[in-house]
């Protein structure tokens, strides 16, 4: 057996009183591809960040082709050889892609200017191999968030590096680019570069990596050769427990009643929504889907009134509407969960008190004045509705775990039982037990009563869902699918403009 | 089931630090528990110092009048420095109240010097702060454009139409009527200086516990989310700009009747001396944070210090440059201490 070109011995990182990782030894093997798997707060980003030199461990030893190493900064890592795709974006969105790709002075002359064609050409061969098309000249900002994701994993390819680490690299690609990413990491392991690899998301897990490292609650669960391994033996690993398969076929899905909660007529947005009806039924899960660049979440920020409208009507129970706001929605039973909790729905520099309280300002006030011994009421008893993990007056929003923040955000909708409720991408992001959970309190608002239409990229969660789901391309509903027509090959030729 | 289990330890409700205030977002760690510390109290303490070391190199400091002095003028120019910590919270920004204070008090004075009733002047005076108020939160959040930019605008606008009226004044003295405004006594201090007490009181509970105050922070802290959770974000922030346009010619007026003879200075420069006591009483330029009784305390400290710096023989010309370097200073230790918490 080849040595290891990474090891982990003893390593262990304490933040105050808690250990994020404790005494974690494992091998990377060079030329495979290693997968991390863990809950949120497990430790994936504290190892990946120790690799990457953004922290230093308290204890224990990384070693790196067999020498001990100590990676003080990011810049040591690089000089290493090991680059690093990280969880938020960081691409320049003025410059051209191509200048993205290869952000230094590769293809300068002899006088130290660039050669622009040398450089267009590179990075028009570096996309195509990567399996997209765009225009390389063109700046980043016209990208896709997906695709922009792609261009800074490709710029990390390209600095050839011996080590790749890629911290959630699917979170905010959907199902097509995914698959672009899963083929470009399979061809640069056949190139010899050694992967490591965090993801939430076990299918590609198991299609990918060659040994998988399951983290919890910061120690090594185990190390297991990716062999004859099945979805659920991985999530028992992971967080201890026989759940449910993920997916579960056999859980109850919820069959709307015949009268309308919700109807959408001729609506059309600027530039993205043209011509949408829809209609929602009482206690139904309606599932909208469509690959990045449909207008799907545009589609909803344009029915929950945060966008400006060109046309159309909205239908509320019996209440028509032609213009209206998330306020008035609201008020008429209509809540909304954002499909990006960084962009909006929190506020992540408040407390977690302060978060629950901003939707519920004027039903917590009397008077105008707001009734403090109310508000820590509801407060303490939202957060253990949905099991938040959190202090509500000492944390930060913004040090929760993702699952946390999802949660977090998704209670502060689900007071009572909404007559409508529009979620996008409700479990972007967070780890497998929480996803449960979020797809238990979608079930009981349906079997409550209310009903749901519910936008996502993740075609899993919208097969285990719906009973109905709508297939948007160009900014238009262009299909509907019911029941058993619901899969994968159905939906993704709809989506993909296969057939029609 | 390890996330089933809710600690008893993670659900305990008990404050650490007992402060209230949204935008001061309390932690766990000394760290973050000292810069919310300095946030919430620093420049009391640090204004208590200078106050100290003030009176005791100086005796003229110390003099009642020279005390007084001081606090008067504040409380001329408080409800400016109101308004504009009311939009900083918000995480906008008006540049023009310096120009306002200038328009509306000049404007005010003139015309109760022309003749007209005293009460009417002010009215005007008041009402053209409301208007250049109501034109920048319209176009602001209309137009979608940024505050800075655009108050940058209607600073030089409104400083132009005050130069025309402070110049048809040329330097004449305002009406007695209109001079006696600022110079009203209640129990033998100037009405304004009690006023001046009562109105930080009254704003510090509204702005902890009155529901639409409280809509300001969350606008500042993410105002799609606000507009997402049914708050009022176009109403509340035009409303901040109309009051923030409206305080700023308040001030303007009380402090037109104070100083007596026209004056083409009058203001100027003053957006940028409320801007820096936001920023040392804690206010974030990112919104979301601020408070005005440390605006107002800042605001104090920069006056007595430009104030002390004068008894102790440094010429006026520099006072700029030492506001100028206290400014650089305190945001560079406010993002420096940011950064540590995390």
């Amino acid at each position: 057996m080849a040595n290891p070109i990474l090891e982990f011995i003893g390593v262990s990182k304490k933040y105050g009183g808690n250990y994020a990782l404790e005494d974690v030894s494992f091998e990377v093997r060079p030329g495979e591809i290693h997968a991390i798997l863990g809950e949120n707060g497990a430790g994936k980003s504290t190892l990946v960040k120790i690799v990457s030199g953004q922290v230093q461990p308290s204890a224990g030893t990384l070693m790196f082709k067999g020498t001990r190493v100590t990676v003080h900064t990011p810049a040591r890592s690089r000089q290493m050889g090991v680059a690093m795709v990280q969880q938020e974006l960081s691409v320049f969105d003025h410059l051209s892609i191509a200048e993205n790709v290869f952000p230094d002075h590769r293809f300068a002359g002899s006088a130290g200017l660039i050669n622009w064609n040398l450089l267009y050409r590179a990075a028009q061969g570096a996309c195509e191999a990567a399996g997209f098309s765009a225009d390389v000249r063109a700046p980043a900002s016209a990208l896709s968030p997906g695709r922009k994701q792609l261009v800074e994993i490709l710029r990390c390819v390209h600095s050839n590096p011996s080590v790749l680490v890629l911290d959630e690299p699917t979170s905010g690609l959907n199902t097509h680019e995914t698959a672009m990413l899963v083929s470009l990491l399979l061809s640069l392991r056949d190139r010899g570069v050694t992967i490591l690899y965090i993801s939430h998301r076990i299918p590609e897990v198991l299609a990918l990596s060659n040994r998988i490292t399951i983290l919890r609650d910061g120690r090594k669960r185990a190390t297991v050769e990716n062999d004859g391994l099945t979805e659920s033996s991985l999530v028992q690993m992971m967080v201890g427990r026989d759940l449910v398969s993920l997916y579960d076929p056999t859980a109850t899905k919820q069959n709307g009643s015949g009268a309308a909660s919700l109807a959408v007529e001729g609506l059309s947005g600027y530039g993205s929504v043209h011509d949408v009806d829809l209609t929602l039924g009482e206690g139904e899960i309606l599932g909208v889907f469509g690959l990045e660049g449909s207008g799907s979440f545009e589609l909803a920020e344009t029915i929950v009134g945060l966008r400006r409208r060109r046309s159309g009507r909205l239908r509320v129970g019996t209440t028509v509407l032609r213009r209206w706001q998330p306020r008035k929605l609201l008020s008429l039973g209509v809540q909304y969960l954002h499909n990006n909790r960084k962009d909006a729905g929190l506020y992540l520099a408040l407390d977690v008190s302060e978060n629950a309280e901003a939707p519920r300002l004027r039903r917590l006030s009397s008077h105008g004045l707001l009734n403090r011994r109310k508000l820590s009421e509801v407060v303490r008893s939202s957060i253990q509705r949905f099991e938040i993990k959190a202090r509500p007056r000492h944390q930060r929003v913004v040090n929760l775990s993702g699952g946390n923040q999802q949660k977090l955000m998704m209670s502060l909708c689900l007071d009572g039982v909404p007559k409508c409720f529009v979620v996008c991408e409700p479990t972007r992001g967070v780890d497998v037990g929480s996803k449960a959970q979020i797809h238990g309190f979608l079930r009981n608002v349906a079997a409550e009563g209310g009903s749901i239409m519910m936008f996502s990229s993740e075609l899993p969660e919208i097969i285990a869902l719906c009973t109905r789901v709508l297939i948007m391309r160009a900014g238009g509903v262009v299909g509907q699918l019911v029941g058993n027509d619901i899969t994968d090959e159905n939906v993704m030729a709809r989506a993909a403009g296969a057939s029609n | 089931m390890s996330w089933r289990v809710l600690p008893e330890h993670l659900t305990d409700d008990k404050p650490r630090l007992r402060s209230d205030k949204l935008g001061y977002a309390r932690a766990m760690d000394a760290g973050y528990f000292l810069t919310s510390l300095a946030q919430s109290y620093g420049i009391i303490f640090v204004t208590l110092v200078t106050f100290v070391v003030f009176s005791v190199s100086r005796k003229a400091f110390l003099s009642p009048e020279n005390i007084y002095g001081l606090f008067y003028g504040v409380s001329l120019d408080l409800y400016a420095i109101t308004g504009f910590t009311l939009l900083i919270i918000m995480g906008e920004i008006d540049l023009s109240v310096g120009s306002v204070y200038a328009l509306s008090g000049t404007t005010a004075g003139y015309l109760a010097t022309r003749g007209f009733p005293t009460e009417f002047g002010v009215l005007i005076g008041i009402v053209i702060g409301f208007a250049v108020g109501a034109g920048n939160g319209l176009l602001v959040v209309k137009l979608k454009i940024n505050s800075i930019i655009l108050t940058i605008g209607t600073l030089l606008t409104v400083r132009g139409l005050s130069d025309v009226v402070a110049a048809t004044m040329a330097g004449n003295r305002y009406a007695e009527g209109f001079r006696a405004i600022a110079r009203a006594r209640f129990l033998s201090v100037n009405w304004t200086v009690p006023a001046m007490f009562l109105v930080v009181l009254v704003l510090e509970f509204v702005l902890s516990r009155s529901t639409s105050a409280r809509v300001l922070y969350y606008i500042g802290n993410n105002g799609k989310s606000a507009l997402i959770h049914g708050m009022r974000t176009d109403a509340t922030r035009i409303g901040a700009f109309v009051l923030s346009g409206g305080l700023a010619a308040l001030s303007g007026v009380l402090v037109a009747s104070r100083i007596t003879i026209a004056d083409v200075d009058m203001g100027r420069h003053l957006e940028f001396t409320i801007l820096t006591a936001a920023v040392i009483g804690g206010a974030s330029l990112f919104g979301g944070r601020g408070r005005i009784v440390n605006s107002v305390v800042a605001y104090l400290f920069l006056a007595m210090l430009v104030n002390g710096l004068i008894m102790f023989g440094v010429e006026p010309v520099f006072q700029q440059v030492i506001v100028g370097v206290i400014l650089v200073a305190v945001v560079a230790a406010d993002t420096q201490l940011n950064k540590e918490a995390g």
